[in-house]
């Protein structure tokens, strides 16, 4: 019998960890997110994370990745109104988030989320809100950098801004492509697990190398 | 073994059975929403509606599941499923959700600044680089539709209101003296940095029945929530020294801000009319501190001042010349609280207090006084759903001024309430009641106003109300006269349209005047009446030209009325008919650098020549001006800003003043009044410290 019950505990931690419903919506939910190629695929995701946080609201991924996934929908919408409409979403869904308790990693990851948001919304309009949000944003990603200075979404993201401000002001753009090699450095050290843990960027990241080339 | 573990493992989920739902999710109008959210609330049973609304999922069900329904830009839908069979089909019908910033908003009447409404017509940032507002938040408005130019004057006139008939608020609570003192010939300048606001509600007329006890216009400024982060601000110009260090916490944030204007420097290399005994010189400070809670925010605003000056004043009239002192002490203290008591409800508490000391002395003689006003407001608003919003209030005021010759009292109590309602995301309707008590009389005033999207771009707005306002004079003492309250009645028609960042307005508008006071030979009068009447043409541009951003303002005014001093009916001596402003911002990339130009010009206004017959009966020349200005940034942090208004250096006359007597030829001698200095030149460094090596003043300037 006192085998039976050893043998009944672990295969019922095993199926947690495998088959956890929540782990397991999540995980897929998180490879489409990664995987959108329109308006259409993009909302499907979202509702499915929509379900999965009004499921769960003590967890912190749906919402994370309700954020990050209406910075996409912004970003395939071409009217500057629905734009705006997602990227705000976005910012809400990520404030809603850090007004929670979150570990400094955590909380390092939703920030930078949400510097993504702002920066892709001073885009629709950068001539007349260049001058008002670049600090914010800027901030943004320092106090994200501030929770882990390893994070590399807010390193490049915040080199990305460097390098646009070098662009405009006409000074060397260095510095900007050092920190984004530094934050290649951490992506590379990302490990591919099948954790729920953020790993978008990486492409970018590189993109902006071949820039600085 | 197996089979054992297979019932441990699977006997819960087996428990229930899964019900086919499936359904259809549409608009009001029939029309189907694909993309819809439907699902079982706290399961991750759910699906997607499809191109033509349908939508099919299993779930297991109990007499506690609800189904949900959601889509972006509609009202969630919820239902509490009590009938659980094998199948459930539902035809959910969603409402469109009103978004109050970006769909129909009433603009009758109305010009607010900031960046949270798409119909915005001016932004912040547009006060500070317009050329030739010099950062002053009323030269800015000052080009735009509505307004009158009284360059000599530097108050905001509103359609062919004297400027005591607007009235300044912060945060809704009341700004008595809104303007710092001017030396003789020199317009006065709003004494609040525009850098404390985030945006400015500016009414023309038609205004909510929060406000009261204004004629004409009202002007709300609106401080900031919050600051994005820690740094300090040195501001090097040729007319003084600012610094500015801003804090910000994770629950609180705190601005100090320090002042020092000397215009020593300033009037030793420039001319002016003036012959000064004490160069104009100013000491003030600025704290602003935001607290957020959980439901609320307390945000506390202070100013205090304190300045001075000594000029040879010459008294044309009366062939004269004094030594005239003017200098002022001021303070004001803003401190409101706004709270979500629950879902629907929430409630703004506020005070404001303000105290003058005017310094003012002739020769030795003082003629200095002293006021104070009180502004207590409780508001609370109702907000049942998106549609329907209710505001409702109490206010009182209590203003006294005192001098050595007199006593003035202007107090009231007011009760509001104003209820907005959307029929649709197109059509709109406010109507509210005030009722104001002033000491002696109680006056209800109603307002109403409708707006409707003509099309998706363009809406037509119409505005209705009756507004009141106190007037107290010291001579009502020495007569022992007591004025019940002058009255105006508003109607204004307004057709915008705006796309693509191009925003083209047009607005008519009538207001009649009565209950006015007026005096005729020592004998007072409380039935004065009069009109205004005129239109506004606004465009705004900032997209058929790179990098360029331009407005044009047309105004036609038409208004005379019998008045304080006028006991029949005459055009106003601000009056102009005519108006037409240009303002232009570039910016060249190439050189980091915005380069700004505006120019006005007002039709000839009217004043009184003794030397002919009539009361209002001679014309100076017509006002023209002509501004440039330019902000470079010379590092990320460090930003040259440089203005001159009236390059061409054209002498604007602002009306006639004449000698009391006669000269030997039986004449009264006169001259034009024009202002001391033809232009005023503005030069400045803008430094700011902060982590984030490039933060700068921009937005500020």
């Amino acid at each position: 019998m006192k085998t039976l019950s050893i043998l009944l505990i672990s295969l019922s931690s095993f199926w947690n960890v495998t088959n956890d419903p929540y782990r397991k919506a999540m995980g897929e939910a998180i490879q489409e997110a990664y995987q959108v190629h329109d308006i259409t695929s993009c909302q499907l995701v979202l509702n499915k994370l929509e379900r999965i946080a009004n499921a769960n609201s003590a967890k912190w991924e749906p919402g994370y990745y309700l954020a990050y996934s209406n910075i996409m929908m912004g970003a395939f919408q071409i009217e500057n109104a629905k734009k705006d409409t997602y990227f705000d979403l976005s910012i809400t869904q990520a404030d809603k988030l850090l007004a929670s308790n979150l570990t400094p990693d955590v909380r390092s990851e939703v920030l930078a989320v949400k510097g993504f948001a702002l920066m892709l919304k001073l885009n629709v309009d950068a001539a007349s809100r260049g001058s008002v949000m670049s600090e914010e944003i800027f901030q943004t990603y320092q106090t994200a950098l501030h929770f882990n200075d390893k994070n590399p979404r807010a390193m490049y993201l915040l080199a990305s801004m460097q390098y646009g401000m070098a662009q405009f002001m006409g000074t060397p753009t260095e510095q900007a492509c050092l920190l984004n090699q530094k934050a290649q450095q951490y992506f590379d050290a990302e490990l591919a697990d099948s954790s729920l843990y953020p790993k978008w960027g990486k492409e970018h990241s590189m993109a902006m190398l071949e820039s600085c080339k | 073994m197996k089979f054992l573990l297979f019932i441990v493992l699977f006997f819960p989920l087996t428990l229930r059975s899964q019900v086919v739902i499936n359904g259809t999710v549409t608009d009001t109008k029939n029309q189907p929403l694909p993309g819809a959210n439907i699902y079982i609330e706290g399961t991750y049973n759910g699906a997607s509606a499809d191109i033509n609304g349908h939508f099919v999922f299993y779930s297991a069900l109990d007499s506690t599941s609800t189904l949900v329904v959601t889509f972006v830009g509609f009202e969630q839908y919820t239902l509490l499923i009590k009938d659980v069979s094998d199948s459930l089909y539902v035809h959910v019908i969603l409402r469109e959700e009103i978004d109050r910033l970006n769909d129909v908003v009433i603009s009758a009447g109305s010009i607010s600044t900031g960046n949270q409404n798409t119909s915005e017509i001016l932004e912040p940032l547009d006060i500070v680089t317009t050329a030739g507002a010099t950062a002053d938040i009323t030269g800015a408005l000052n080009t735009l539709p509505g307004t009158s130019t009284v360059a000599e004057n530097g108050r905001l006139f509103v359609r062919g209101g004297s400027d005591e008939e607007t009235k300044t608020y912060i945060d809704g609570l009341l700004a008595a003296e809104p303007y710092g003192q001017a030396m003789p010939g020199s317009p006065v300048r709003n004494r609040f940095s525009p850098f404390m606001f985030t945006g400015t509600a500016f009414s023309t007329g038609g205004y909510s029945s929060e406000f009261g006890n204004a004629l004409s216009s009202t002007l709300d400024l609106k401080s900031r929530d919050n600051i994005s982060m820690t740094r300090a601000d040195i501001s090097l110009m040729s007319v003084g020294v600012e610094g500015t260090y801003s804090l910000k916490k994770e629950k609180y944030f705190m601005i100090n801000k320090v002042f020092y204007n000397d215009l020593t420097p300033y009037y030793t290399l420039l001319p002016n009319k003036n012959e000064f005994l004490k160069m104009p010189q100013s000491l003030g400070h600025n704290f602003f501190y935001g607290f957020r809670s959980k439901k609320g925010l307390v945000k506390v605003f202070s100013q205090w001042s304190n300045s001075n000056m000594k000029v040879r004043f010459e008294d044309y009239p009366n062939d004269t010349v004094f030594d005239l002192h003017i200098g002022e002490k001021y303070f004001y203290l803003n401190t409101n609280y706004r709270h979500a008591l629950n879902k629907k409800w929430s409630s703004f508490s506020g005070m404001s207090f303000g105290h003058q000391v005017n310094k003012m002395a002739l020769n030795s003689v003082d003629l200095g006084s002293k006021g104070s006003d009180i502004h207590l407001k409780q508001l609370f608003y109702y907000d049942p759903d998106t549609y329907n919003s209710v505001k409702m209030g109490v206010e009182q005021v209590v203003s006294r001024k005192d001098s050595a010759l007199y006593a003035l009292d202007n107090n009231y109590v007011a009760l509001f309430s104003e209820w907005e309602h959307y029929f649709n995301k197109k059509l709109i309707l406010r109507s509210g009641i005030r009722y104001n008590s002033y000491s002696n009389k109680g006056v209800f005033l109603p307002r109403i106003s409708l707006t409707g999207k003509v099309t998706e771009v363009s809406q037509l707005s119409f505005s209705y109300g009756l507004f009141s306002q106190s007037y107290s004079n010291l001579l009502f003492e020495v007569y022992s006269f007591e004025a019940i309250p002058e009255k105006s009645e508003h109607l204004i028609v307004n057709y915008q349209y705006n796309k693509n960042n191009r925003l083209f307005r047009i607005e008519g508008f009538n207001k009649k005047y009565k209950n006015l006071v007026y005096r005729s030979e020592n004998l007072f009068f409380n039935n004065g009446g009069g009109y205004a009447r005129g239109f506004d043409v606004f465009y705004r541009d900032n997209e058929s030209i790179k990098n360029t951003d331009f407005w044009i303002t047309y105004s036609y005014l038409d208004t005379k009325r019998n008045t304080r001093f006028y006991p029949i009916y005459e055009v106003p001596s601000y009056w102009s008919a005519h108006k037409f402003n240009l303002v232009v911002k570039t910016f060249v990339s190439g050189i980091k650098t915005q380069f700004g130009f505006s120019t006005t010009y007002s039709t000839p206004r009217y004043f009184h020549n003794p030397n002919k017959t009539g009361e209002i009966n001679d014309n100076s020349n017509a006002y023209l001006d002509l501004s440039l200005n330019f902000s470079h940034l010379l590092k990320p942090s460090v930003i040259i800003h440089g203005s001159v208004s009236n390059v061409t250096g054209r002498k604007n006359e602002f009306g006639y003043e004449y000698r009391t007597l006669k000269n030997t030829e039986g004449i009264y001698e006169g001259r034009p009044i024009t202002l001391s200095a033809p232009r005023f030149i503005f030069l400045g460094v803008f430094i700011t410290i902060s982590k984030n090596i490039t933060a700068n003043q921009l937005p500020n300037l």
